[in-house]
């Protein structure tokens, strides 16, 4: 047998609401990494996850998480998850080989308190330091768990939204959000409805839409490969105020009505209320998450599959906090299916933003010899896809 | 990463408000936090000079060690500009030395 060499990362990931920290250990040929051909890349043969800890910041419902509030949420928790992620992995930073973190793209504060701790552990262990792509964090995350080969990738989360295939070691976007990504889409309509944030609003609406009958009539905005959610979330939003404020009027009518000797012009304005709703169908709470959901996995459905025609894949991965809504999984997998392939998905311990997939992919482009100095290591908000060279795959 | 005593570091003070005087940021303000080594100093320096402050134009920072000392010198263009950036400067270190305390051998 060839001898192996093995790389151990810490990932420490705090883009936004989530805050975790994975160490995994990649095991590689040791002939693949020394010398390291950069015209012949090695992937690693085995991954291990040895610890994958996360703390999510929830906010009460009706409410979105703020860039302060979020970054006082990971700056009290952080330290007390490494320790439990190196209790878990049964290691010593000893047996690390590099610091990796998320340097972008995501909310600024609370990038900048992960990098911050990150930074002072990789000085004080003398570690080298990682700069990871968080979108492509979750891209090499769900090839490594799912073993897809070469797949469309369809990035769905809270603040992303990107249709993206490989090509020459970069990953390209095929077609993204014009606006808003499709998790603040949700995220923002659960707001709406006073959906609680515990677990996550995406999920509670899930379960909701699993309850909706009636299908409402939502803008569909595809424009060549991207998509627009923007309009989508203020038509179901005023569906779903239309709709309250419908009932608390006809309950406030229908009290006067009981507890005074109703008026004419009461009994005028009830009736009117009454004729409008007939007219209008009425969309409960349930049926709008299910109307929503169906109509931006569609618009999402379309694009995914025109770039999977373009480059010829039948494979499709979702990632993303976003992807793992089965009902998403679910349309993808028909689609595909059509297409003599198959979806790949992770369940919610990948796909939800993780430090595990910070430790691999800062893996992957440490044993490529890439190292961030902490000089150069300043987080930036806006960090695309297609800006970093992925030097560990032909 | 004990608490900042102003005597010790007075007359670094005056130095670093002398050399960058900037007649635009009027306010102010210099800060003085002795770390158990020059070391952990430098390194509290280099974690939290990474990310440059966000109006560069309304503040600025610098950060340098001596004798162990991590000095910050702030000139800002507004009382209410210098309160919110020692606030933020100051959860940097207590987190960057909670860090030092926690996880350090």
């Amino acid at each position: 047998m060839s001898s192996t060499r093995t790389v151990t990362t810490i990932g420490l990931e705090g883009s936004a609401n989530k805050l975790g920290i994975g160490i995994v250990r990649h095991t590689y040929d040791a002939k693949d990494l020394d010398p390291w051909d950069p015209n012949n890349p090695a992937e690693p043969k085995n991954v291990d996850v040895l610890a994958n800890v996360r703390d999510t910041y929830n906010p009460p419902p009706g409410q979105g998480f703020l860039p302060r509030d979020t970054a006082a949420h990971h700056r009290d928790h952080i330290i007390r998850l490494i320790k439990l992620a190196f209790s878990d992995a049964k290691l010593t930073h000893k047996d690390l080989d590099a610091v990796a973190f998320t340097q972008g793209p995501g909310m600024g504060a609370p990038l900048s308190t992960v990098a911050m701790v990150a930074r002072t552990i990789s000085q004080l262990w003398g570690l080298p330091l990682i700069g990871v792509n968080h979108c492509i964090g979750h891209i090499e995350m769900g090839r490594a768990i799912t073993g897809a080969n070469n797949p469309v990738v369809l990035y769905v989360s809270g603040g992303n939204t990107q249709v993206i295939a490989y090509s020459r070691q970069k990953y390209r976007i095929f077609g993204e959000t014009l606006d808003i990504a499709i998790g603040n889409c949700l995220d923002r309509f659960a707001r709406v409805i006073m959906l609680p944030n515990d677990p996550s609003p995406g999920y509670n609406i899930e379960q909701y839409a699993k309850r909706g009958k009636k299908l409402a009539d939502l803008p569909y905005t595809v424009k060549g490969m991207d998509v627009s959610f923007s309009g989508m979330l203020s038509f179901v939003e005023q569906l779903a105020k239309n709709d309250s404020s419908k009932r608390t009027k006809k309950q406030k009518t229908r009290n006067n009505n009981s507890s005074s000797s109703s008026s004419s012009k009461n009994a005028g304005e009830a009736s009117i209320d009454q004729s409008s709703q007939e007219k209008e169908p009425e969309y409960t709470a349930e049926d709008l998450c299910f109307s929503l959901q169906e109509t931006m996995f569609a618009m999402l459905v379309e694009t995914t599959e025109r770039a999977m025609a373009h480059i010829g894949a039948s494979e499709v991965l979702i990632v993303g906090g976003v992807g793992c809504n089965l009902r998403l999984q679910e349309m993808m997998g028909d689609m595909a299916k059509q297409r003599g392939g198959k979806v790949f998905a992770t369940d919610e311990r990948f796909c939800i933003d993780n430090g595990i997939m910070i430790a691999h992919a800062g893996a992957l482009s440490f044993a490529t010899g890439f190292k961030t100095p902490i000089d150069k290591s300043r987080i930036t908000q806006r960090f695309r896809t297609d800006q970093v060279h992925v030097a560990w795959r032909t | 990463m004990h608490s900042s005593s102003e005597s010790e570091c007075s007359d670094s003070d005056q130095q670093l408000s002398a050399t960058h005087y900037d007649a635009k940021l009027p306010y102010t303000s210099d800060i003085c936090l002795p770390f158990n080594s020059e070391k952990l100093a430098s390194i509290a320096k280099n974690s939290i000079d990474a990310d440059p402050e966000i109006n560069p134009d309304r503040v600025h920072r610098y950060l340098s060690v001596e004798n162990g000392d991590l000095i910050v010198n702030f000139e800002c263009d507004s009382l209410k500009t210098l309160r919110v950036s020692i606030n933020a400067f100051m959860d940097m270190v207590i987190l960057v030395t909670q860090t030092m305390i926690h996880l350090d051998d």
